[in-house]
């Protein structure tokens, strides 16, 4: 069955707009590439072709890079000195020629990847001023020993150590030790091509050195070290080069150097990521990036979290962000399969680095899907050198952060007989004591644990890195539990200097013990399992004599039968497992010098599995003897998803006239996504012993089944031109078509042009020196979220609606349930993308010598043509059609700050923070409508933002006296609703706004301390300014009998008690929605404080680090629920509300890890 | 070069069509083509009984408001006996309870039951299957088509008539029309569907499926309200005139769970209710309107105590009337203890019991009980004041109406009783029609239809509900606000405006 949507007529007349544009580019970028190519002839390998006499060597490398495409990295110091040459030479191959060129000159070279890397050879450092030279020809060696580490303390092998001014020199080992001889008044070199370099003086017996950064224009390192002894056993540390401007940044098909990135990208580095232990990526990155507004709704073991990049963007689509894994494009929210956030299966210990992409000009190359910002994640890569082993692991204990203060059970057998009155429940409550408190039997004190083993390795041409990682983590409630197994391998080789190929594999198996938690609607607390556990009668026996569960039906006369024990959620299985193979496998070409070619093949495919059983042994004797019931129900249910994605993309480099530097990107990607799912339920089983796997025996049987399938097609291209390494322009488009849109709307065209002005370049920002960086960056552009269009979602479907509300389905004739199958929605050939317009004007700053980083941007964003389910008449027989109506807005302020307090090689003191105001509004809605009701609390209107609350507003308890208003169920004792209106009644014209659930502001703040081998580090992260509805306070603050309530209300209500806090009770009554319940949830949390201590060389370990971990070890809230990041709309779902049922609790943990490299 | 070529030919030629592939969905254009489909959505369009008969919003709309029975007031079920509810239905829906208990529910599932059916009238005849089973297919959905109307248009008055599917969103707006228009539409419906329905049969009639016998009643009741009374003696008789229709000899056992095949005899059309897990598919009249707290023996095994008769209705009966013994005034709890009348709920001492919806097997809250919808009693009743309101009280009126009531009160059918009737007032007639059809969400409509609520409903109280005084606007529900917002061509019932 094909429905023909469109062909290519009119798929391209609704592109009239730009497809000239388009064209002229695609022409643009096939000219060019035959230019060249005509102009070079058939030259593939990198040579080089000059003639020139007393070039400089600035010269020399300019004409490289034009040559070869390749980039020199160089800088002023390593220049000094260098003499001009004459060369003549044609078609000489790259390395002969840079080795003829720098024959005499004291500059080593390093070709990798595309780059070539620059130092001073050994023996030819810098004089610093003020110091002369120490070679000395009587002089008396002694030997030195010692030991050379990365910042991290990594022993480093293969670093250069030579007496300055000296040719010869030794290599230190694989421990990173080094024996020398040398002399006091020596001044000793270390060098290595991915470190800066460093001298160390050897100032005699005084113990002492001189430990100089080379780089003179950045001597943020120099400083004084003392040294244990002289001559022996000196630590010598060395600084990643990647610190600096030179910074290697992921952006979205490719790599830049930090310096010319002009859209606004925040990285986030493993080294970040690896200090404190994380159960997932996601708690690795909440409160460490600026607009990034994360929280653990959940603290359910596994648990989605929720994912804003600059505010929230869509109503009813999708807000969460595209990850992109290694290249792999991975969508988050409406998956086939309800997995976790991609932020939970990827294990942290894998990861190289986070970018977060956040502005049009950054995510344009992505389309359709770039509007809620883009997640690129980059796993680790095997280097040239030394094999690296290294063990990471942790071992915890975790437990509640809260437990609720509940009636007792003799004041709740009192407040029984107060609802029941005039019949009397408990004859004399007080004899009832305390009784059972649910929490206690179903909360524990849960262990953490995880271990991560991985190697690095390679050489000049085949690179490797695999991991393995084993995490498990009990829930602090019982039976509750997450599991994940991952192996990862990539492989990198160069099979010539022409192509390279290589794969990303990563499999991972995710296993989830749930237990069942409460859904977004209100009153429904009492179906979540920490609403059981309050609601629960703690007058009733947990267990029979024999220590089996005791169903509450079977005491009291069966009184309580319609609560439940709670202790039998825990013997429900549930468990969901999900096998994820992530593949990515590439090829690369240098077709010429200055055009590359990289092919990509992706695979995504998840398996699911989720199996459930509810045993019969947790039944009451009732339910049990019932002819009728049909009991025990089980159920599996299979599901598969693949994406296949295959990129082609084109890349063109060349430096025009020593200025004007072009980059220019053709993409062409092509994207399948197929899901598959079956399942089967069956209901009533004679015993328990085959669970879920004899279904087939069951009585009663459903099975179901699903098949679905899209595609998408994009063309990009990308011109980024830099002038000077002053001004930056990119300029981008991308075309996306998609089987998911609508007849008349399969193509989407996202332009984006954003600039960069290097001002520290300008000759006036030169003389102060306080400034080490500045550059300002404007973007513009438009993207579009297309996150939410399922398949077929633009076509009228006819459905078997599992639920009557949902307008019907089924009917029993001869009692007999017959299937019906229904329209279920009316087409909608417009429907489409969501389209973002987004202006961002950002400033990155380093002052003092780098050590102070300031990045700050601006930003706007219009969101048009939101996917909004828009209400239709019901008298069509329809409740909403889904369609492109809503316009909302985005705009805000991000600052972030890094500094070094303290950065000698000893002392190291570090601290970041970042703060992100957002403001959100919604600008139209359906067209109709100023103002929409979403649930019975909230509403969406036109200029507020989204996801406000509208409620009545509390006004106490209605007194001995009072008026009782009609129209709200008031009764005397019982909650009081004010007439806002003074109408006499209360209604709809008496709700008001009463809340917001968009914070004002949020930020992060975290410091490290280094000192010699002790670490420790901090980080708290706050959400300041927002509004949740505390739904579980509002059913656990209603006493209507049979279920147990909070603490507060054993001082409620009674004419000698005319408190205005809490109601009487009353049978079966509801309160009135009110403010009451609409709760501040602004917190402040010491998310994290570590303490480690490293140890180096210790036998066959070259470094091992042992800490002390804690999380979530103080919040500060006015909150009154169990957490005020909880909310029961699930992330993915939920764009704009939040409200709490009752989420799984965050746990406080306490844990002990060792990090060990061999 | 390959590379680029190859790159910038896909560039140029590549303009996917980028169809959408279905697998296991299925859409409007390419569905309606087998006799399976027809059933299927024909299913569909009787699907919407559950969504009125559930909760229920058929029911308690019109019982909630009328004089027999009184909510407790919780989730706002008190905003029809206090009518205090709004266009919007405000209260109802901060409780959520809007579609699942009042009028905004009427509304929604009617009219979702009269686009299923619209589908079926326009796409079945060209499906290839055995004729007449299509045609009985068409004539089931002409019948459903003309009972939804029905429904919608004694609650609301003037309402929108659809008679075409959507298809798409150009369709959705419709203007409302008057009620006799309503009323041309659903008799033409019903002559339509008339000859297409096979005759019914208690024993071969598919339970649950309408029949000839079904749109004639509906035919003769409908009638009745348009104030065509000729039409509708006729179309009564007919139904009485039957040979598979008759009166149970027990009108306790019209309600008797256990006996509901039987009483199809009676029952021509009723909603049906099954207690079983696989789909939902019950009444929750029985659970709310047994004790509190599940508490009762002989109640269903889930009860809420939120729905008792006045103390006022059941003194009206007779007490040798058979049909009190389905109200109670004490109830056995589940230790086998009498409860008395004064403890049967905390929020009154005269709470009264309704018992027509018990199943004591229930597995819990799913229940057994059928709702009727057309029965014949309701028939003899129409009979009754369509001759009373052409000729008088005529002998024939007479006989319709008294043979109800010797059914009532046990006593032989077809021979004169001291229970009988002499004389016949609108009054009498609908006072019958109380006692006979309490419950069956059948009063309100009584006396809105004869503009008798404004005298009737006052006396209806009792220390819950101490004064109760329906304005003239509250004699039809206002259409739902939801409607009037999202369907640009519709004004509001002007009382409502």
């Amino acid at each position: 069955m094909q429905k023909k949507v469109s062909d290519c007529r009119p798929a391209w007349s609704g592109l009239r707009k730009f497809t000239k544009m388009f064209l002229v580019m695609k022409l643009t970028i096939v000219l060019l590439t035959a230019a060249i190519l005509n102009v070079h002839g058939t030259v593939v390998s990198q040579t080089i072709t000059l003639s020139g006499k007393e070039l400089s060597l600035k010269k020399i490398f300019t004409a490289i890079e034009q040559q070869t495409g390749f980039l020199v990295f160089t800088s002023k110091e390593i220049l000094e000195g260098t003499k001009p040459v004459s060369v003549r030479v044609s078609k000489m191959p790259l390395p002969d020629f840079l080795a003829l060129a720098l024959k005499d000159q004291p500059i080593d070279f390093l070709i990798e990847d595309r780059n070539i890397f620059l130092s001073r050879k050994p023996g030819a450092g810098l004089q610093p001023e003020g110091q002369t030279d120490n070679v000395n020809s009587a002089v008396t060696l002694f030997p030195v020993t010692g030991q050379v580490f990365d910042q991290d303390g990594v022993p480093l092998a293969g670093v250069n150590i030579t007496v300055k001014g000296a040719s010869q020199g030794v290599i230190t080992e694989a421990s990173g030790r080094f024996t020398f001889s040398a002399d006091a008044g020596q001044t000793l070199v270390f060098s290595s091509v991915q470190f800066e370099n460093k001298e160390v003086k050897i100032n005699s017996a005084s113990s002492a050195a001189l430990v100089r950064s080379l780089s003179a224009g950045d001597d943020r390192h120099a400083e004084r070290s003392s040294v244990a002894s002289f001559p022996n056993n000196i630590s010598i540390y060395l600084y990643r080069k990647t610190d600096r401007l030179d910074d290697v940044v992921v952006v979205g098909y490719g790599t830049r150097r930090k310096s010319s990135v002009t859209g606004s990208v925040a990285s986030v580095k493993s080294a970040d990521l690896k200090v404190t232990p994380i159960a997932n990526l996601a708690q690795g990155l909440q409160g460490r990036v600026a607009g990034l507004d994360m929280r653990q709704a959940s603290g359910l073991p596994g648990g989605n979290v929720s994912i804003r990049i600059r505010g929230t963007n869509s109503i009813n689509g999708s807000s969460e962000p595209l990850y992109v894994i290694d290249g792999i494009q991975v969508s988050a929210g409406s998956d086939f399969l309800n997995t976790a956030s991609p932020l939970a299966q990827i294990n942290p210990s894998d990861i190289e680095s986070v970018e977060i992409l956040k502005d049009a000009g950054a995510t344009a190359v992505y389309g359709a899907r770039g509007s809620n910002g883009v997640v690129l994640i980059t796993t680790k890569r095997g280097k040239n050198g030394i094999t690296h082993v290294t063990y990471d692991g942790y071992y915890g204990q975790q437990e509640t952060t809260k437990t609720m203060d509940i009636l007792n059970a003799a004041e709740f057998a009192r407040l029984e007989n107060e609802i029941y009155s005039p019949n009397v429940i408990y004859a004399d409550p007080a004899a009832m004591g305390k009784g059972i408190d649910y929490q206690d039997l179903m909360f524990r004190k849960a262990v953490i644990q995880s271990h991560q083993l991985s190697v690095t390795g390679g050489n000049e041409k085949t690179q490797v890195a695999l991991g393995l990682n084993y995490f498990n983590q009990d829930g602090i409630i019982k039976k509750s539990n997450y599991k994940r197994y991952a192996l990862r391998s990539n492989v990198d080789h160069t099979i010539s200097q022409v192509f390279k190929a290589g794969a990303s594999l990563y499999y991972t198996v995710n296993a989830e013990n749930r237990v069942p938690v409460a859904d977004e609607v209100i009153d429904a607390a009492w179906d979540g399992t920490l609403g059981r556990m309050i609601a629960a009668v703690p007058t009733l026996k947990p267990y029979r004599d024999d220590g089996s569960i005791y169903p509450f039906a079977d005491q009291f006369s069966g009184r309580y039968r319609e609560n439940r024990n709670p202790l039998t959620l825990l013997e429900n299985k549930s468990l969901n497992s999900t096998y994820r193979f992530l593949a990515n496998v590439y090829l690369t070409a240098n077709i010429s010098k200055n055009l590359s070619y990289r092919g990509s093949f992706n695979a995504d495919m998840i398996t699911g599995l989720g199996v459930s059983y509810s045993p019969l042994y947790i039944l009451d004797s009732a339910t049990l003897a019932n002819p009728l019931a049909i009991n025990g129900s089980a159920g599996n249910s299979n599901s598969y998803r693949r994406t296949l994605l295959h990129e082609s993309q084109l890349n063109y480099r060349k430096v025009f006239a020593d200025k004007h530097a072009f980059d220019v990107l053709a993409v062409f990607a092509t994207q399948s996504n197929v899901g598959e799912a079956n399942g089967q339920t069956g209901r009533g089983f004679a015993n328990d012993f085959t669970e879920n796997n004899a279904i087939g025996s069951a009585i009663s049987q459903s099975i179901s089944s699903s098949k679905s399938k899209s595609s998408l097609d994009s063309y990009l291209g990308r011109i980024s031109y830099a002038y000077n390494n002053k001004y930056f322009v990119d300029v981008t488009g991308r075309v996306d078509g998609s089987s998911v849109f609508g007849e008349n709307r399969k193509y989407g065209f996202f332009p984006a042009v954003s600039a960069a002005w290097r001002v520290i370049e300008e000759p006036f920002v030169r003389g102060l020196t306080c400034i080490n960086d500045l550059k300002l960056r404007a973007t513009y552009g438009i993207t579009g979220n297309a996150g939410a269009i399922g398949p077929y979602g633009s076509l009228a479907t006819v459905a078997a609606p599992a639920i009557v509300q949902a307008g019907g389905g089924y009917y029993y004739f001869d009692h007999t349930l017959q299937q019906g199958v229904n329209p279920t929605k009316i087409p909608n050939e417009d429907l489409r993308w969501e389209k973002s317009a987004q202006l961002d004007i950002g400033l990155d700053i380093a002052l003092f010598n780098n050590r102070v980083d300031i990045v700050a941007d601006y930003y706007i964003k219009r969101t048009d043509d939101l996917l909004f389910t828009k209400p239709t008449p019901l008298s069509s027989g329809y409740g909403s059609i889904v369609g492109n109506f809503a316009s909302l807005e985005n705009k805000g302020l991000e600052l972030a700050v890094n500094t070094k307090i303290i950065a000698t090689p000893k002392f190291r003191w570090d601290a970041s923070a970042n703060i992100t105001f957002n403001k959100n509004k919604v600008l139209t809605l359906d067209g109709i409508q100023d103002e929409i009701a979403l649930t019975a609390y909230s509403i969406l209107k036109k200029g507020y933002p989204l996801g406000v609350y509208k409620t009545y507003v509390a006004d106490g308890i209605n007194q001995v006296g009072d008026v009782i208003l009609p129209g709200y169920d008031g009764r005397l004792g019982g909650y009081k609703v004010k007439d806002i209106n003074p109408d006499g009644k209360i209604d709809k014209l008496d709700q008001q706004v009463t809340g917001n659930a968009q914070p004002d502001y949020f930020f992060g703040f975290s410091t490290s301390v280094k000192y010699s081998r002790f670490d420790a580090g901090g980080f708290i992260q706050g959400v300041q300014g927002s509004q949740m509805y505390n739904a579980f306070r509002y059913s656990f603050e209603t006493p209507v009998g049979s279920q147990n309530v909070l603490a507060g209300l054993a001082n409620r209500w009674s004419p000698t008690n005319p408190t205005n806090e809490y109601a009487k009770g009353f049978q079966g009554s509801r309160l009135p929605v009110t403010n009451r319940w609409v709760e501040n949830n602004s917190y402040i949390r010491l998310k994290n404080v570590t303490i480690g201590y490293t140890v180096t060389n210790y036998k066959f370990i070259k470094s091992l680090r042992i800490y002390v971990s804690g999380n979530n070890l103080l919040t500060i809230t006015d909150y009154k629920g169990w957490d005020p990041e909880s909310n029961s709309i699930n992330g993915s779902k939920s764009n704009n509300l939040f409200i709490d049922n009752g989420t799984y609790p965050a746990a406080k943990s306490y844990v002990f890890g060792i990090q060990a490299n061999f | 070069m390959l590379a680029a070529v190859l790159m910038a030919a896909a560039i140029f030629t590549s303009c996917r069509k980028l169809d959408e592939t279905v697998y296991s969905s299925i859409f409007t254009t390419n569905y309606y083509k087998s006799a399976g489909d027809a059933e299927a959505a024909l299913t569909a369009a009787y699907s919407s009984l559950y969504g009125l008969y559930y909760g229920s919003p058929a029911i308690l709309s019109s019982d909630l408001s009328a004089d027999q029975a009184y909510p407790r007031a919780s989730v706002g079920r008190n905003v029809l006996t206090l009518f205090s509810y709004d266009a919007d239905y405000s209260i109802q829906k901060s409780f959520t309870r809007a579609d699942a208990e009042g009028p905004q529910g009427v509304w929604t599932y009617s009219y979702k039951g009269i686009e299923n059916a619209n589908w079926v009238i326009e796409k079945i005849p060209d499906i290839k299957m055995d004729v007449t089973r299509r045609n009985q297919i068409v004539g089931e959905a002409l019948f459903l088509r003309a009972f939804y109307h029905f429904t919608l248009t004694r609650n609301f008055r003037d309402i929108v008539i659809r008679t075409k599917p959507s298809k798409s969103v150009e369709d959705v707006a419709v203007a409302k029309s008057n009620q006799a228009d309503v009323f041309k539409q659903i008799f033409k419906d019903l002559e339509e569907a008339i000859p297409l329905l096979p005759a019914y049969s208690v024993s071969k009639t598919v339970k649950g499926r309408t029949s000839r016998e079904a749109a004639l009643a509906l035919y003769a009741k409908s009638a009745l309200y348009a104030g065509e009374y000729a039409l509708s003696k006729a179309k009564a008789i007919e139904v009485i005139n039957s040979p598979n229709v008759s009166l149970m000899a027990n009108v306790l056992d019209v309600y008797n769970v256990d006996l509901e095949d039987v009483a199809r005899a009676e029952n021509i059309f009723a909603f049906e209710g099954e207690s079983s897990t696989a789909r939902d598919h019950y009444t929750w009249l029985g659970d709310l309107m047994g004790p509190p707290n599940s508490a009762g023996r002989d109640y269903p095994r889930e009860s809420f105590g939120s729905m008792f008769a006045y103390m006022t209705f059941f003194n009206s009966f007779n007490p040798d009337d058979k049909r009190r013994l389905l109200l109670d005034t004490f109830y056995y709890n589940r230790s086998n203890v009498v409860v008395p009348q004064k403890n049967i709920t905390p929020i009154t001492t005269e709470g009264v019991l309704i018992k027509k919806y018990i199943d004591k097997l229930s597995n819990g809250p799913r229940s057994r009980s059928n709702v009727p919808i057309l029965r014949l009693a309701d028939v003899y009743l129409v009979a009754a004041e369509a001759e009373f309101r052409l000729n008088g009280t005529t002998a024939v009126a007479l006989e319709f109406i008294n043979k109800v009531r010797r059914r009532a009160f046990g006593v032989p059918l077809t021979a004169a009783s001291v229970y009988d009737l002499t004389t016949l007032s609108e009054k009498i007639i609908l006072q019958e029609r109380s006692w006979e059809l309490c419950f069956e969400g059948d009063r309100w409509y009584d006396l809105t239809r004869t503009n008798t609520f404004l005298t009737a409903i006052p006396p209806a109280v009792n220390n819950v509900y101490p004064v109760r005084t329906p304005l003239p606007k509250h004699r039809y529900f206002p259409i739902p606000l939801d409607e009037i917002r999202a369907n640009s061509a519709i004004i509001q019932n002007p009382d409502w405006q």
